[in-house]
């Protein structure tokens, strides 16, 4: 697949015109450091060691290319990135990604139709997005992918632009390849927006085969000089993540596959809300803040019967066989999404310009049900136009039991470059 | 919402909000082609905004200067999409801000980063933050932002102009308060003082060159200095203007994500 675009894209590249294309260079490299801890989810490190993972320094060093331009009488839009990684005692692994490849054609004025790989972000909260329901899932250090990680859909979609509203109708391709259309994985996506009264507002609908509907709605808003607000709503019946059975109440000692689509034949509908504000204060400091809450989450009593049951196999030792267990402990790294596992959130951002050429930011995800906590202090230096060094660390913590401090990682320090040509 | 060198990236938003509003003045409504409210005040500001739009709708490249002391600090290209008086689009075009674009519509403002994937609604003061201040003061729009009153007459400049006082109707005009001093002939502008609400001197734009388009003179320079730091100086000038049919996702928010540049 990647050679039969990157194809395409030279065959197509051999028919611009010298002028007709815009090509953006950005590089990011990068030396991370992780600390481990021991936890109910990771006993003698057995979750860092199923992972691979060993202390000390992780280098990775990306190249991305994205180049628009207009060929064929169409709008083409190519993002690849090439990275280069390099574990403790590992070597070097390389990887092509194609992040995006559409094409695009203006049809009429109005009309606009897209082909290919593309990123789309229907939502507008800033970490969280129950409406975002074709995007790729976001990271938390980095929700709008200025580091280029995500990858996009395989998508068809054909929009109509009005003065004030647009209609958007998407197909989607499973995530996993490309199967017969129609066929299960195939998704529809619909998205109505309209400015009224000086409020953006969409509704967004998600149509999966196998699966309810997705129905939500969002808005943004400016309120005075220094406010914006938003906020999404998401609707669903039935819960359609994985869940460790014991979360349920249901014995699992011996489950082969520890996380199980237990709520989807659920007829309760799942709501997910968030409701935030960007305040921009003198002297340029962004303050954003959002709170974030979704049924589909881990309530406190569904967590404590995890961590009972995790306790009971540990204490078991030997005589449960390693795989179940190892199993069992590294259903976490499914928890620890960008969703989080449990249900209620406060996500909180702070941007502090330093002098001219530095800025210092900070993001704090609280968990409400256990006061675990993650930060995410960040600095970074400009230098010139091209050239921005970063420092950057995560900080894991809370209760041994909590969600965030009972991850596997309890700190990283990240050291980077960034480079944009 | 977060970007990476996000304070670079806003003041170089703030630079292209600078356009926006001003653009918005660009684009109003060329002389005798849009029927104008009755009363004083419209008519005075169509007037003066006749100098500024030489098409309804039209495509416009920008040069921004920015100096300190006569010694130039930073330059800046900018292509600006303009429709009627209350949609304009402002795209970066040069040095690490390339690709940026800047949304404006009825007193709405979006800005979309090259980086990203969805555009963000920007509050007034995000969109005057950093160097944006200097150009800021173009984004008057004029007749849909300003109550107009003359109060006499002044020489400014070596012209007979006369004082006509500008005051915020809508609550997204950028500044409280304008006097604007315009020939007394013609309604031509040479000079304009921007006003804090405290009454204090904030910004000076003085109406530099005005060449023909069409037929009749248009504005194609101003510069605009800085009252609370002296020496600070922004120009801009408008390089060429095109006649365009813009489509209409060049005006939606969500038509500029994937929008191409030309």
């Amino acid at each position: 697949m990647k050679k039969a675009l990157l194809l395409m894209a030279l065959v197509v590249w051999s028919r611009l015109p010298s002028a007709a294309w815009e090509i953006r260079f950005l590089g990011f490299y990068r030396g991370v450091y992780q600390s481990f801890r021991e936890s109910i989810f990771n006993p003698q490190n057995a979750c860092v060691d199923f992972l691979g993972l060993r202390h000390g320094p992780n280098y990775t060093f990306t190249q991305f290319a994205g180049l628009s331009f207009k060929a064929l009488s169409l709008d083409w839009r190519i993002d690849l990135s090439v990275k280069a990684a390099k574990s403790p005692g590992a070597r070097w692994e390389t990887d092509l990604t194609v992040h995006q490849l559409y094409l695009q054609k203006d049809l009429g004025g109005r009309w606009s139709l897209l082909a290919g790989r593309s990123i789309q972000r229907w939502g507008t909260g800033y970490a969280f997005n129950p409406t975002d329901v074709i995007g790729p899932a976001k990271e938390l250090n980095d929700p709008d992918n200025t580091e280029k990680r995500a990858v996009g859909n395989d998508l068809l979609k054909i929009e109509y632009f009005g003065d004030s509203f647009s209609l958007a109708l998407c197909g989607l391709a499973p995530p996993g390849g490309w199967t017969k259309p129609g066929s299960e994985g195939w998704r529809l996506a619909f998205r109505a927006y309209a400015n009224i009264r000086h409020v953006d507002m969409s509704w967004v609908a998600l149509f999966t085969s196998g699966k309810s509907p997705l129905w939500g709605f969002n808005f943004a808003a400016v309120a005075g000089d220094r406010l914006e607000i938003h906020g999404e709503v998401g609707l669903q019946k039935g819960s359609y993540e994985k869940y460790h059975p014991a979360s349920q109440g249901e014995l699992a000692l011996y489950s082969a596959d520890p996380v199980e689509q237990v709520k989807k034949a659920d007829r309760r509908i799942y709501l997910q809300t968030l409701l935030g504000f960007t305040y921009t204060f003198p002297g340029n400091v962004l303050w954003v803040s959002e709170i974030y809450h979704r049924d589909q989450g881990y309530s406190p009593e569904d967590w404590g019967r995890v961590i009972e049951y995790l306790s009971f196999l540990g204490n078991l030792g030997g005589s449960v066989p390693e795989d179940v267990l190892l199993a069992n402990r590294c259903w976490c790294l499914q928890v620890f999404s960008p969703n989080g596992a449990m249900r209620d959130y406060w996500m909180n951002y702070l941007q502090v310009p330093l002098f001219k050429k530095g800025t210092l930011t900070a993001t704090h995800l609280w968990n409400l049900s256990d006061f675990g906590f993650v930060l995410i202090p960040e600095a970074a230096f400009a230098a010139g136009d091209h050239f921005t060094f970063y420092l950057r660390s995560y900080i894991f913590q809370g209760r041994t039991t909590s969600e965030f401090g009972s991850f596997y990682q309890s700190s990283v320090f990240e050291a980077g470059l960034r480079l944009m040509l | 919402m977060r970007v990476r060198n996000r304070t670079s990236r806003r003041i170089a938003a703030a630079g292209l909000g600078c356009l926006a509003l001003a653009l918005a003045l660009w684009a109003a409504p060329a002389a005798g082609e849009t029927p104008f409210p009755a009363g004083d005040s419209a008519e005075i500001l169509r007037k003066i905004d006749a100098f500024r739009a030489p098409y309804p709708e039209f495509f416009l490249r920008v040069r921004v200067t920015s100096t300190e002391n006569g010694r130039i600090d930073e330059t800046a290209l900018f292509d600006a999409y303009i429709s009627g008086p209350e949609k304009s689009l402002i795209i970066a075009r040069e040095h690490a801000n390339r690709g940026m674009k800047l949304l404006y519509v009825g007193g709405d403002m979006w800005i979309h980063l090259p980086d990203t994937h969805r555009p963000l609604r920007i509050t007034p003061m995000q969109r005057m933050m950093g160097e944006a201040s200097n150009g800021d003061i173009a984004r008057l729009s004029l007749t849909e932002d300003y109550a107009a009153e003359e109060s006499g007459l002044k020489e400014v400049d070596g012209a007979s102009c006369r004082r006509i006082v500008l005051t915020a109707v809508r609550e997204s005009a950028p500044y409280h308060r304008v006097v604007l001093f315009v020939r007394a002939e013609n309604y031509r502008a040479v000079r304009a003082e921007f006003y804090l609400p405290s009454g204090k001197l904030f910004k000076t734009a003085r109406y530099e060159e005005y060449k023909p388009v069409e037929g009749r003179l248009i504005l194609t320079k101003m510069t605009i200095s800085d009252d609370l730091r002296r020496g600070r100086e922004t120009t801009l000038e408008y390089l060429s203007f095109e006649k365009r049919t813009i489509p209409a996702r060049y005006f939606n928010k969500n038509g500029l994500v994937d929008l191409a540049i030309d």
